[in-house]
């Protein structure tokens, strides 16, 4: 892996998350949606696999509940739901991303005659 | 494609992925399984070729990378976990060599280092067999020298109340004065 590949699964690994959890806010969804949502953007995942666990820790640590509904088109699914705890953080996320976000902008393209 | 007679490919793939996750806990295990065969079943059923399958397989990733990131590789209950068996081990046998001076100290770093050795599997999902092997040696190695020193000074202490009786039981013959002395 190189330095650039190395950064950006740095960076990858402190947000999907919060990603996961942006996607649930809007409805609940099942894993396998979620995954192929996720995957439609560019650059968001590598391994789609690794989502499952992530899944998991959301849901042992109360941001996440499941939920399994019958389907008409195969066997039932299991439906991840965002919960109030997982809003609050995702909430506190955005404050915090939005912050970030403007500062590594401001420096990294940031115009030469710019007071920094 | 109906996932009773599943795909080679996607066969395949879930038995990796078992192999990969035998390392994890049960529950965990099983959890990851369950979900990644849904996936790849509804993966299978919404393609429309093999290029399909390969490519819904190979975005879903490495097996092994997969179960790294439900848990983070690591020795079951570490080196610590063996280590304090050994020591439990040792320190029971010196305890039955009459070795306490050494023995007992070796029983408490075996306790210790069982606890560590428990909590650390805990962790990473291992056995805490060989932690709770240790805190058994450990602890039978301080306890069975204490129930034999607890009894042995109370055989003692029994001992020394008899002494008093036998100054008063035994019959002492009591030499009897000479006439000379009588008035």
């Amino acid at each position: 892996m190189g330095p650039a590949e190395r950064l950006t699964s740095q960076l990858r690994k402190g947000t999907l998350t919060y990603c996961v959890l942006a996607l649930l806010a809007r409805r609940e969804r099942y894993g396998f949606e979620l995954v192929r949502t996720m995957s439609a953007v560019d650059g968001l995942v590598t391994s789609e696999g690794t989502i499952y666990p992530l899944l998991s820790r959301l849901r042992k640590d109360g941001h996440v509940t499941t939920t399994w509904r019958d389907s008409d088109e195969g066997p039932p699914r299991k439906y991840y739901a965002i919960t109030p705890q997982g809003l609050a953080d995702l909430g506190a996320f955005r404050v915090e991303w939005r912050r970030f976000r403007t500062a590594v902008d401001r420096v990294v393209e940031g115009e030469a005659h710019d007071e920094i | 494609m109906r996932s009773e007679v599943r795909h080679p490919l996607a066969a395949a793939y879930l038995a990796s992925l078992e192999q990969a996750a035998a390392r994890l806990p049960r529950s965990q295990r099983d959890e990851l399984v369950a979900e990644l065969t849904q996936h790849v079943d509804a993966g299978v059923a919404a393609a429309e070729s093999e290029a399909d399958i390969r490519n819904m397989l190979d975005a879903l990733g490495d097996p092994a990378e997969i179960v790294a990131e439900a848990a983070p590789a690591a020795t079951p209950d570490g080196p610590s976990g063996v280590l304090a068996v050994t020591l439990g081990v040792i320190a029971l046998v010196l305890t039955l060599a009459m070795a306490l001076p050494i023995s007992v100290p070796l029983a408490v770093i075996a306790i210790v280092l069982g606890v560590t050795a428990r909590r650390h599997a805990r962790q990473v999902g291992g056995n805490e067999r060989n932690g709770t092997a240790a805190i058994a040696l450990g602890a039978a190695s301080i306890v069975v020298p204490a129930l034999l020193w607890s009894v042995l000074l109370t055989t003692r202490s029994e001992s020394h109340e008899d002494t008093p009786q036998t100054v008063f039981t035994t019959e002492q013959p009591v030499p009897m004065p000479t006439s000379t002395t009588m008035p």
